[in-house]
């Protein structure tokens, strides 16, 4: 089994240096001739140079159902039919892509090819960073909904009051309260105490308003 | 009187443009879209749709131009991958009945019609008019 990276530069280097130190073979295809060479001296690896994105260059690197394509150009349209040559012409089981729009994802989904997303990435622990003092843990459900956990001190504006005067935004709700380690399903006449831990569900968008209402901070 | 369709031209290059203008003047919904906004002064007199002026590989552009009303779409930029890409969201996101691309490397033709897309490659109609004119080599 050998792994095929076709395109980026850095992030391509990185990569293919790191999955050959845990003993892969790889092979790396890009169109930057300089790269190329540079490449193929610090590597000693078989570095194609040319176009991916052409049946004849993905060719020379011989895939197998069983190998592994890895696409990191900074064009999504490349990517995409990078992998789908990939996986149409020569048959590989596995292709993974760099996934430069967000918005892109869902196209790359519908052929079933496994996507990374930077942007993503890079937001989703912007975001675990920012409201790290206040949340104490955050799980990621989907692009759009999340489950964040607050624990209530003493000075947040919900203590002692009644879950249905709390004024939540629109697409969040209060799951479960977590008081002394028992789990309580609230209803709307349950009153929040400091010390408990709030968990909530909340469409990702309003996740700042959720945090403003329960702690009082933005 | 024939149905009116409604027609989306993705790059408004030479062949783009004058596409535009034929179905606008038929009485078709012509809506073009290119990245460069220069690109739409090529569009003839007779052209009467919109123009959308942003990149047809971000969703929202193509959004904008309305694509999931399309009856047809055509992929008519000058990168071979970028008119792969607009035509698998125009069929698999958007759910457009038929979309037409421009093949500029005749590899390509066949994982382009592998994938639903209707295929115009100008190196293949080139070549059949120069074997038009190469019969005097028979005579």
């Amino acid at each position: 089994m050998k792994i095929i990276v076709v395109g980026g530069e850095t992030l391509a280097y990185h990569f293919a240096k790191m999955v050959q130190t845990k003993g892969y073979k790889v092979v790396v295809i890009n169109k930057n001739l300089e790269f190329c060479q540079q490449l193929s001296k610090k590597l000693r690896t078989l570095v194609i140079h040319g176009d991916g994105s052409k049946r004849y260059v993905l060719e020379q690197a011989e895939p197998l159902p069983e190998d592994i394509v890895v696409t990191l150009t900074p064009k999504d349209q490349d990517n995409l039919v990078i992998s789908l040559l990939a996986r149409e012409s020569f048959k590989v089981r596995k292709v993974v892509s760099l996934v430069n729009d967000p918005n892109n994802r869902e196209i790359f989904e519908a052929f079933g090819i496994d996507c990374i997303s930077p942007t993503e990435v890079v937001a989703d622990m912007a975001t675990r960073y920012t409201f790290a003092e206040q949340i104490k843990s955050y799980f990621p459900i989907s692009r759009d909904l999340s489950i964040i956990e607050i624990p209530i001190e003493e000075n947040h504006p919900v203590v002692s009051k009644q879950l249905k005067d709390i004024p939540m935004p629109h697409d969040s709700i209060v799951g479960s309260i977590v008081r002394n380690d028992e789990i309580i399903i609230p209803r709307g006449d349950t009153v929040v105490k400091a010390g408990d831990r709030l968990i909530i569900l909340c469409n990702t968008g309003v996740q700042s308003e959720v945090l403003k209402v329960i702690t009082g901070e933005v | 009187m024939p149905k009116s369709y409604y027609f989306v031209v993705v790059g408004c290059g030479r062949l783009g443009s004058k596409v535009a203008g034929y179905l606008s003047e038929k009485g078709h919904s012509v809506v073009v879209m290119d990245k460069n906004e220069e690109a739409f002064e090529r569009l003839p007199p007779e052209f009467t749709g919109f123009t959308v002026y942003g990149d047809a590989t971000e969703m929202e552009s193509l959004k904008e131009a309305k694509v999931n009303m399309a009856d047809m779409v055509l992929a008519f930029t000058a990168n071979d991958n970028t008119n792969f890409m607009v035509a698998q969201i125009a069929l698999r996101i958007f759910g457009v009945p038929r979309v037409v691309a421009y093949v500029h490397e005749p590899e390509n033709i066949e994982l382009f019609k592998e994938f639903g897309i209707e295929v115009v490659c100008p190196t293949l109609l080139t070549f059949e008019t120069m074997k038009g004119i190469f019969r005097f080599l028979e005579e």
